[in-house]
């Protein structure tokens, strides 16, 4: 009897150990996808350009492409504030819709203030997201957004990002991202399937 | 394969010597008088109101046998400039100032463009608004100054040329 449990010990130890190993080996060669390791969508309460709270609510009922970004960006984030309104605009044309939001990354600098001078400048229906620094950097890593100043100098500083725009589809659902270098044709038919006027044709 | 007279040896060396002396003498002051250098696609990256940063591009054109270096530029919109260079790695944007300038190797076109190496034009004094033009000046370590007219524009031409120029 004694001979049994010990057996039965060293076996429920050996599979334990096995199923570690299997599980180390299986997170190197697959590390998570965003989609699972990160929580898109998850609750939370900051303030709009406008002024007013803003929940995970703002991501239902429409389409959303969410790009994290900051206002003393010289490049990036004009650029893709700009090319996502004109897919915006085409795919409202072919009776789709998409909102679009930029959330800070910098939110000692980018006040409500900042963003209200900021985001209507490429047009309507864009929504900048900002808050305190703890309450933005939380939803930023729930998010899986990379973020880090660099150059920091007596004239300021930069902030190096990830410049991947997240793609939701209309209940808020995480379906996939548009990459800074992607055609615009590749990142029109991401946001056709989002919008599903991909089924209607 | 014969002997060199030892005259002859004192001569090769001493015309050699001296060449060698006179010859970047030469060049240094050529290239000063004619910097070679051409300008071209000087585009700034229209602002939103109130925007504190934006970047500027365009292509340098060394025409000369000598490298030049962009070390500088200044704006009377900017109270601050910088040279930087941008890159995108594994989905993230990354920036670094590049102390040194940027470098136009002899013959060579160098592309300021978006994605890439850019003019950053910071702490804006005002709001750059499309069809603007602009003087911008540009110091070159061996040319000195070069003033150019930069055309304020919503979407920078993003130099996707099938040419390489390495």
């Amino acid at each position: 009897m004694k001979k049994i449990v010990v057996i039965g010990v060293i076996f429920a130890a050996v599979l334990a150990g096995a199923y570690s190993l299997s599980e180390f080996i299986a997170r190197q060669i697959y590390p998570q996808s965003a989609s699972s390791q990160f929580q898109l969508g998850s609750p939370f309460s900051l303030v709009a350009h406008t002024g007013k709270t803003i929940t995970e609510q703002a991501f239902e009922g429409t389409p959303s492409a969410v790009f994290f970004g900051f206002t003393h960006c010289p490049e990036v984030c004009p650029t893709t504030m700009n090319d996502l309104t004109l897919l915006r605009d085409r795919l409202r044309v072919a009776g789709g819709d998409l909102n679009i939001f930029f959330i800070t990354v910098d939110p000692e600098r980018d006040t409500v203030a900042a963003l209200k001078d900021y985001i209507p400048y490429f047009g309507g229906g864009i929504t900048g997201i900002t808050g305190t620094p703890d309450a933005v950097h939380e939803l930023a890593r729930k998010w899986g957004v990379f973020w880090q100043k660099n150059n920091v100098t007596e004239q300021g500083y930069n902030i190096d990002h990830t410049a991947t725009v997240f793609l939701l589809d209309k209940n808020g659902q995480f379906k996939g991202t548009i990459d800074f270098h992607e055609s615009e044709e590749i990142a029109y038919k991401k946001l056709e399937r989002l919008a599903d006027l991909d089924k209607q044709s | 394969m014969g002997f060199v007279s030892d005259t002859k040896m004192r001569v090769i060396a001493v015309l050699g010597l001296s060449f060698g002396l006179f010859l970047p003498a030469l060049t240094s002051i050529a290239s000063a008088q004619t910097c070679n250098l051409h300008l071209a696609k000087a585009e700034i990256r229209a602002t939103a109101p109130n925007a504190p940063v934006t970047g500027g591009y365009l292509h340098i054109q060394n025409n000369s046998k000598k490298a030049q270096r962009l070390v500088s530029v200044q704006a009377d919109f900017a109270q601050h400039t910088e040279l930087h260079e941008m890159k995108h790695e594994e989905g993230i944007m990354k920036m670094a100032p590049l102390e040194k300038g940027i470098e136009i190797p002899a013959g060579a076109t160098v592309q300021l463009k978006p994605g890439g190496l850019h003019i950053m034009f910071m702490k804006l004094t005002a709001q750059l608004k499309p069809t603007q033009m602009h003087k911008v000046k540009l110091v070159f370590d061996n040319c000195g100054e070069m003033r150019a007219d930069f055309m304020v524009v919503t979407k920078p031409a993003s130099g996707h040329s099938h040419k390489h120029n390495h």
